[in-house]
């Protein structure tokens, strides 16, 4: 299964404060793929993303989103390619829910236009998507966290783009809605659509992805169908905790061990 | 994606409301429409009542003056002016005098707008931040070398740059975050940062004034408190006002995103180094305008986005073109009533603007964190 | 033995100057009690120095405040601040035995503080031109030089008899003294340009009013018309200006936006009666302007 595509990372190397997060990664990220980003926390997971997103330059090596480097992309095209989800979005302004969403329609829409009918139907079905169709024209401000996560989210579905990159998407949600979105992104990778996004549930992470980015936290970095990314030995070294695999009901599941005064044998 | 086609669309769908399609809800609690966002035709309704406001505030404007001279005299004047007293009195000092005060406000308006939008803070406002002093003493410094009313405002504009550029620097505890912030400063940080700045600059004004005593450099009263009554011109506060609120049209949208944070804004395409230039660049041209005109005023920049914030909504496109227009006809009821409340005696419009503006500011800073 | 002998000089000495103490009530209405005439004075305003100096008692001068410009002696005399930033520690290095203040400047907490030194303080406030006089008499007394300050407080009351002998008769014109442009400022009943107004046969629009220099509204210049605007302008500066383009001002169609020639107005001094002569001829000129339009 050959899919075109999408992001590809190429000798790419990620280097916070003079420690190497990734070396010389290489990674192709094809339509209707699902990544998870994985590690500890500081491993690089935030860094990769806003790397792809173009919003940082790695510190050496190219990100190409369809088959350009994303700095040279035009910023408006670019956006219309990808879409990136940060981790907190802060809202200093008391602003309709509906608005937010509307604001990424922001590159689809010519200097002049206003946006209209069409926009506010992709919008309140992003919101939809999200379960947040009720809250169409609440104020942003009295959302709880979970409400304000699942409304940035809609605000990326809402941007139409190809590539969508989450910087944790299930953070701060509840198992019901951490499942409806996995699931809705599930649906979304099903039809073509290439998601990237960080998670710190590993069997979340599992159950939802088709392909995985592993950091180990020594700038090595292991990537590739899911399969054979997520091992309990392999994220017993990232997480630098004994993880063991269990099957249950012919289902993976990965169980962290009880006792954490043992470092994993390497 | 976005073609003539889709404009022709999205016009043809404005003109035939009745031809709007039912939203494709999935789970819709769908007895009553959901709510939808203001529109274009719904900006405008807003301009134009708020245009109408304004409108009757200058004409109240024009009525009102010295007791000597009534209504009905202004009103007769208004119309046919004549030679007379009331003529004089409307045309020569309230029209110009009333028109300086509304340019004077809506740049004042529209420079705190702006700050808001840059530093994604409702408490943001050119007084309380110190671009209006640091303009002050821009346009002071300026004077004391001879300079005429072009250089002045452009030592007024370098010295509100500066001050805003501190405030920016200083908040944010980082040079190099001028381009991308990842945080959102908090209010107290702000606030107090702006407080020091424009005790600062106050200082220099002072000494300034102090060390250099000449006549011509205007009083105190002006730097402190602003005051509309020896107006010169009335035309470079209108015009200023009218090239900045054009110039920011076009990128009204842009700064919805930028409310989103640096990150969301520039995944969405917006080029935020540029337009935070942008910003920074007019609200100080807008703070020096108001500061060369009428000296400084405050809080005009901080009620009037507030208030209107609260009526219309906080989306920028309809947002800054309604503070232009607000800003202006609520500097002139300020105006008015300075030079009529203890007529003959007058007011420094500083005074009432204050009053109206420390209340609202301490409403506010109890409601944000 | 050397000690009668000492004694008795020292008291002597003592006794000569206690001879008699100088007593004078001020413009506060205090009493101020001088055991010696003052030889040592600080005075804390431009206009207290030249009546000091008209006075005959400027060679005791000891200290003067900023801005002191006249006479040109005076300017080489320490200077202590003026009467809103007075340096503390400079007065009382000159060990003064007699302050003289204008207390137009409202400076009370500074001289409380100057009493705990024990320094007398003479109140300087003329209200009318003929209280200049007085200043003058009350300084010389204090200074002991009596009569020279008696010849300049005769000179003084006659300039202004003349004055009033010649003006203040002639046809009333009604007039708004410009203090300052922006804001513009005026000047009440009280104040003692109003006197000067009066003396000249003028009537100030705005003595009504409460403030001594009220800031005023153009409005309220222009619906109360008065037949003449006058000014003092800086230097390179045309105050009136403003109300060149006004066609509805008499003041302005009739030539009658006048610039003083002096600065003197701005100060009770006995030089403030060649303000009064300057002001007089030109509210008089105004005058005769005033009647021509009419004709």
């Amino acid at each position: 299964m050959n899919a075109p595509t999408r992001v590809e990372l190429r000798d790419l190397t990620l280097r916070v404060a003079g420690r190497d997060l990734a070396r010389a990664l290489d990674v192709r990220i094809g339509a209707g793929e699902m990544w998870c980003v994985l590690g500890a926390n500081g491993a690089g997971k935030s860094t990769l993303l806003r790397a792809v997103a173009g919003l940082a330059r790695a510190h050496a090596g190219h990100v190409l989103v369809d088959g350009v480097d994303a700095h040279r992309h035009d910023p408006l095209r670019l956006a219309r390619l990808r879409g990136f989800m940060p981790q907190t979005v802060t809202d200093a302004f008391s602003m309709k829910v509906i608005d937010v969403v509307l604001s990424a329609r922001h590159p689809r829409l010519s200097l002049w236009e206003w946006g209209g009918e069409e926009d506010w139907s992709v919008a309140y079905r992003a919101l939809a998507a999200v379960g947040m169709d009720g809250f169409v024209d609440r104020d942003v401000t009295t959302l709880s966290g979970g409400e304000r996560q699942r409304v940035s989210i809609a605000t990326l579905l809402a941007q139409e783009v190809d590539t969508m990159l989450f910087d944790e998407p299930a953070a701060s949600l509840d198992l019901h809605h951490q499942i409806l979105v996995l699931g809705h992104l599930e649906a979304l990778a099903r039809a073509g659509r290439t998601i990237v996004y960080s998670i710190h549930d590993t069997n979340l992470a599992y159950a939802y992805s088709t392909h995985g980015i592993l950091f180990l936290g020594d700038g090595t970095v292991i990537h590739g169908p899911i399969r054979d990314v997520m091992t309990g030995a392999a994220l017993s070294r990232a997480f630098n905790h004994p993880i063991s695999e269990r099957l249950v009901d012919g289902e993976v599941f990965f169980m962290a061990d009880r006792a954490h005064d043992s470092p994993p044998q390497p | 994606m976005d073609s003539p086609q889709r404009q022709a669309y999205a016009a043809h769908r404005m003109t035939h409301p009745e031809r709007r399609a039912r939203p494709e809800a999935t789970s819709a609690p769908d007895d009553s429409a959901p709510y939808r966002p203001a529109g274009f035709a719904r900006a405008v309704a807003v301009w134009t009542v708020l245009l109408a406001c304004a409108l009757a505030a200058v004409f109240v404007a024009l009525l009102l003056g010295s007791s000597d001279i009534g209504i009905g005299d202004s009103l007769a004047a208004l119309v046919s002016p004549g030679d007379s007293l009331a003529g004089a009195a409307v045309y020569q000092l309230r029209l110009p005098r009333t028109l300086a005060a509304f340019g004077t406000g809506g740049l004042l308006a529209v420079a705190g707008c702006l700050m808001q939008v840059l530093l994604r803070n409702p408490l943001a406002d050119p007084y309380i931040l110190g671009l209006s002093s640091g303009a002050a003493v821009g346009a002071l410094g300026a004077m004391l070398f001879g300079a005429g009313l072009v250089a002045v405002t452009f030592g007024a504009a370098a010295g509100a740059l500066a001050s805003s550029l501190l405030v920016f620097v200083l908040a944010n505890r980082d040079l190099a975050r001028l381009h991308i912030s990842t945080t959102v400063v908090d209010s107290p940080r702000l606030i107090l940062t702006g407080v020091m700045l424009a005790a600062g600059w106050g200082a220099v004004v002072t000494l300034i004034l102090v060390l250099a005593p000449e006549r011509n450099l205007r009083g105190m009263l002006f730097w402190a408190m602003g005051d509309l009554g020896g107006v010169e011109r009335w035309w470079p506060a209108l015009a200023a006002l009218a090239l900045i609120v054009a110039a920011a049209m076009p990128l009204l949208r842009q700064f919805n995103v930028l409310l989103r944070g640096d990150a969301v804004a520039a995944t969405l395409g917006v080029r935020v180094p540029a337009l935070k230039r942008f910003i920074f660049v007019a609200a100080s041209i807008a703070t020096a305008v108001a500061v060369t005109t009428a000296g400084t005023i405050g809080f005009v920049g901080l009620v009037v986005p507030h208030a209107l914030r609260l009526l219309v909504g906080n989306d920028q496109r309809v947002l800054l073109p309604a503070c232009a227009i607000a800003g202006g006809g609520l500097l002139v009821v300020a105006d008015t009533a300075a030079r009529t409340i203890v007529d003959p005696l007058q007011l420094p419009v500083g005074v009432v603007t204050a009053f109206i503006g420390v209340p609202a500011f301490l409403s506010l800073l109890l409601r944000t964190r | 033995m050397f000690r009668p002998a000492l004694f008795t000089l020292a008291t002597v000495v003592s006794f000569a100057a206690r001879a008699e103490p100088i007593s004078v009530v001020d413009d506060a209405g205090r009493t101020v009690t001088l055991a010696a005439p003052a030889r040592r004075i600080v005075s804390l305003a431009p206009s207290t120095t030249e009546l000091i100096y008209a006075a005959g008692a400027g060679a005791y001068v000891a200290g003067t405040s900023s801005y002191t410009d006249y006479p040109p002696e005076a300017k080489a005399v320490p200077q202590v601040g003026d009467a809103a930033m007075i340096n503390m520690e400079r007065i009382v290095s000159l060990k003064p035995d007699l302050i003289v203040v204008w207390s137009h400047v409202d400076s009370a907490a500074v001289l409380e503080k100057l009493k705990v030194f024990g320094i007398p303080v003479y109140y300087s406030e003329p209200r009318k031109i003929v209280d200049i006089a007085k200043s003058l008499t009350d300084l010389g007394t204090l200074a002991g030089t009596n009569e020279a300050a008696a010849r300049a407080a005769n000179d003084l009351r006659e300039r202004r008899e003349k004055l009033h002998a010649r003006y203040a008769g002639r046809p009333p014109i009604r007039v708004f003294y410009q203090v300052w442009e922006r804001p513009l400022m005026t000047v009440n009943g009280q104040q003692m340009i109003s006197d000067a107004i009066a003396l000249c046969g003028g009537v100030n629009i705005f003595g009504d009013l409460a403030p001594t220099v009220p800031t005023v509204n153009r409005e309220a210049v222009v619906a109360a018309n008065p037949d003449v605007i006058v000014t003092f302008n800086g230097e390179g500066e045309d105050g009136l200006a403003g109300w060149k383009s006004l066609t509805t001002l008499n003041a302005a169609t009739w030539g009658n936006l006048v610039p003083l020639s002096t600065p003197t107005l701005g100060r009770p001094s006995p030089r403030f009666l060649d303000g009064a002569e300057n002001l007089c001829v030109e509210l008089d000129r105004a005058r005769e302007r005033r009647g021509a339009a009419a004709k």
